[in-house]
């Protein structure tokens, strides 16, 4: 299964973005074959809607999991509309992230906070 | 004669030039364009024969069973209104701009577009004056939409109580003036204010003067000094006082009840009719 | 860092003033201006050299090509936003103000006369030596308020470096710009007048902080000037559970000291006591 992430850089070794919609980079990892891709987010500079359209890149991308540290309402409607599982993430490396999610001990993401349009 | 009073700093005293104009103006209109915080309607408050409409954009409504998943609608907006999910398009509402071009790039007619309501206007009586009062739905980003309604209704003399600010809700606000009052206090903040919405009228090349508000300290010529470098005049201006401040805090319309304003707000509209000429 | 926002529904109850007092009566040294419309904040927090400036582009707008362009209008029927002029030789043409960048001109347009092009709407400014001031001012006319208030916490959250308390000035009305404040705000501090205008502008605005789960907390500046009115927001308050950080009474120095550049918190007299007071209660919120 594809796991995403919002990440500062394009390295294991990078912290988190405290921010999804904006977020710099995403990180896909495919545990299937171990990889993992990091892209540009294509709605980093967008002037509205940013969490809608990030979010739908990684629906596109066909991700099932995301660590996050928040989520706006906007795109979680996305991301619960294609099932896309949402857990929170914790204050270290996107390697230690995975790990953490990979063993099970990372919470779910539970409370969201409306959309800011133009904002996030 | 369309009469629109704007101020660039909030607080400077739209409303009471604007209420108080309208009230001496016989038969005259008067419009809040002010719809994220419209106050107007608190001086002009008789309810009786009010009428209430409601104000619409347009939002799209996808028939999932035309949809064929081509994303020709989720690709074309530049919102990011339309996040496409599973097998049709999902629309977020707060974020769609109404501008109408899902519906005409969907290649099998799928996307049809229905009302969604943003705001109310009112329209109601006060003596001899039509009041209408815009009012923006919470959590809608754009007025524009209640501020054009509102202006339909312009009739005779009109008076527009515009937004504070010189964004696009004032710009709308102001399209149809003919004249526009300039209100201001005599602070650092109003005349900084004040320099952007002289910038925004004289770029529209609609003819204005000023009317400065809270006047206390005769030493103080800030505002005069400015207005002599733009060719203009300050029309009137009005003396702060607390028993007025008192009275307007409660909605009083002060030309109703004192003379000495009212005399004072003839003066303006007289020197406006001038400026129009 | 925690993050108190100033707002008020009504223009020019005191925003701007209360805040200058509070930073330099707590030695907050992050702050922003979020009135990109009508900024103010630097009249009175001088700052003491020049700032970092950046255009800053709002959406790309439309723009027709004049040779290509065969007057046929198709653009100008199709354009919710009364953005296309029809000029005096039958050509159409993009007003630069009223484009709202949705491009459907370009959809409809059968000779492919219209290109996107950048629009800078407005100018960012940071100032930073011991203290980091993020400000901007937006053009006139431009409707990308909410994405130049973003723009403008966005530059104070990445130049901050330990400090633990930021305060920001914001914008009347309960719109774009006011909304996009409000995101990850702790504590939303309510400006208010006891006038009728001030209680009902009240109103929607703690509706529209809510709305966002932010909490709110109240000030009534200029609060001698009408005892009942004023009477009527403290119950108001009580109602809604809105905790009241004190009244300010109307203070004529007030005027006097901003019109110097001075803020409250160098002078003495009613008005800087009452705020002296406040800001105790406003940091026990925090």
């Amino acid at each position: 299964m594809k796991i995403a992430m919002a990440t500062l850089e394009e390295s294991m070794g990078t912290k988190l973005d405290q921010t999804f919609g904006r977020a710099v980079y995403f990180l896909f990892h495919d545990t299937e074959n171990g990889e993992n891709k990091f892209i540009e987010n294509p709605a980093r500079n967008a002037s509205g809607g940013a969490g809608i359209k990030s979010a739908q890149t990684l629906v596109d991308e066909g991700v099932e999991a995301l660590i996050v540290f928040r989520l706006g309402s906007n795109a979680v409607q996305v991301l619960e509309g294609a099932n896309v599982k949402c857990f929170r993430a914790v204050d270290e490396s996107a390697q230690v992230n995975l790990d953490k999610f990979i063993a099970g001990e990372l919470a779910k993401l539970e409370d969201f906070h409306p959309g800011y349009h133009h904002t996030k | 004669m369309n009469i629109a009073v704007l101020s660039g700093k909030g607080g400077t005293g739209k409303t009471f030039v604007s209420t108080n104009l309208a009230n001496i103006i016989e038969s005259s209109t008067y419009l809040d364009c002010d719809v994220e915080e419209p106050n107007g309607r608190i001086f002009f408050n008789n309810t009786d024969g009010i009428k209430k409409e409601e104000v619409f954009r347009l939002l799209p409504s996808i028939d999932k069973e035309k949809c064929i998943g081509c994303r020709a609608c989720v690709d074309f907006c530049r919102f990011s209104g339309l996040a496409f999910l599973g097998n049709a398009p999902m629309l977020f509402p707060e974020i769609c701009h109404s501008c109408g071009g899902c519906e005409k790039i969907c290649p099998t007619g799928a996307i049809t577009e229905v009302d969604f309501n943003v705001g109310i206007v009112q329209i109601n009586k006060y003596k001899d004056t039509k009041v209408v009062s815009g009012l923006l739905n919470i959590g809608e980003a754009s007025s524009i939409p209640v501020i054009s309604r509102v202006l339909e209704e312009i009739e005779n003399t009109s008076v527009i109580d515009c937004p504070p600010g010189s964004a696009c809700s004032t710009m709308e606000s102001i399209k149809r003036a003919d004249y526009c009052v300039l209100v201001t206090e005599p602070t650092v903040f109003g005349l900084h204010n004040l320099k952007m919405i002289v910038e925004l009228v004289q770029l529209f090349k609609i003819p204005f003067g000023f009317v400065l508000n809270k006047v206390e300290d005769p030493k103080n010529t800030l505002i005069e000094d400015y207005v002599k470098t733009v060719n203009k005049d300050i029309l009137i201006k009005i003396p702060f006082s607390k028993e007025i401040a008192n009275k307007v805090a409660s909605g009083t319309l002060i030309t109703d009840t004192n003379k000495d304003m009212k005399d004072l707000f003839e003066t303006l509209l007289v020197k406006i009719q001038k400026g129009c000429e | 860092m925690k993050k108190i926002l100033v707002l008020s529904g009504k223009g020019g109850t005191g925003k701007t003033t209360i805040t200058a007092a509070l930073i330099d009566l707590l030695h907050i040294d992050a702050f922003a201006d979020c009135d990109i419309d009508a900024p103010n904040l630097h009249l009175i927090e001088v700052p003491k050299h020049t700032a970092k400036k950046m255009p800053f582009r709002g959406m790309d707008i439309a723009v027709i090509d004049p040779d290509k362009c065969d007057g046929c209008g198709k653009c100008y029927d199709a354009c919710r936003f009364d953005s296309i002029i029809k000029e005096a030789d039958g050509k159409c043409r993009v007003d630069e103000f009223a484009c709202e960048g949705c491009f459907v001109c370009q959809l409809v347009c059968p000779q492919n006369a219209v290109t996107a092009k950048d629009n800078v709407v407005g100018t960012t400014q940071v100032f930073k030596d011991e203290k980091v001031f993020s400000t901007a001012i937006l053009h006139m006319g431009s409707g990308n308020s909410g994405k130049l208030v973003s723009e403008v916490k966005k530059n104070l959250y990445e130049n901050v470096d330990d400090q633990e308390l930021a305060i920001i000035d914001g914008s009347p009305g309960i719109g774009c710009p006011v909304i996009a404040s409000l995101s990850g705000i702790d504590l939303a501090v309510m400006v208010t007048e006891p006038t009728l205008s001030g209680l009902s502008d009240l109103r929607r605005i703690v509706k529209t902080a809510r709305s966002f789960k932010t909490p709110v907390s109240l000030i009534i500046n200029k609060s001698d000037l009408n005892d009942s009115i004023a009477n009527d927001i403290i119950k108001y308050a009580k109602e809604e559970d809105i905790p009241c950080l004190g009244n300010i009474p109307y203070d004529k120095e007030v005027s006097k000291a901003i019109n110097k550049n001075v803020s409250l918190a160098n002078i003495d007299c009613p008005a800087s006591r009452a705020i002296f007071v406040i800001k105790d209660k406003m940091m026990k919120l925090i």
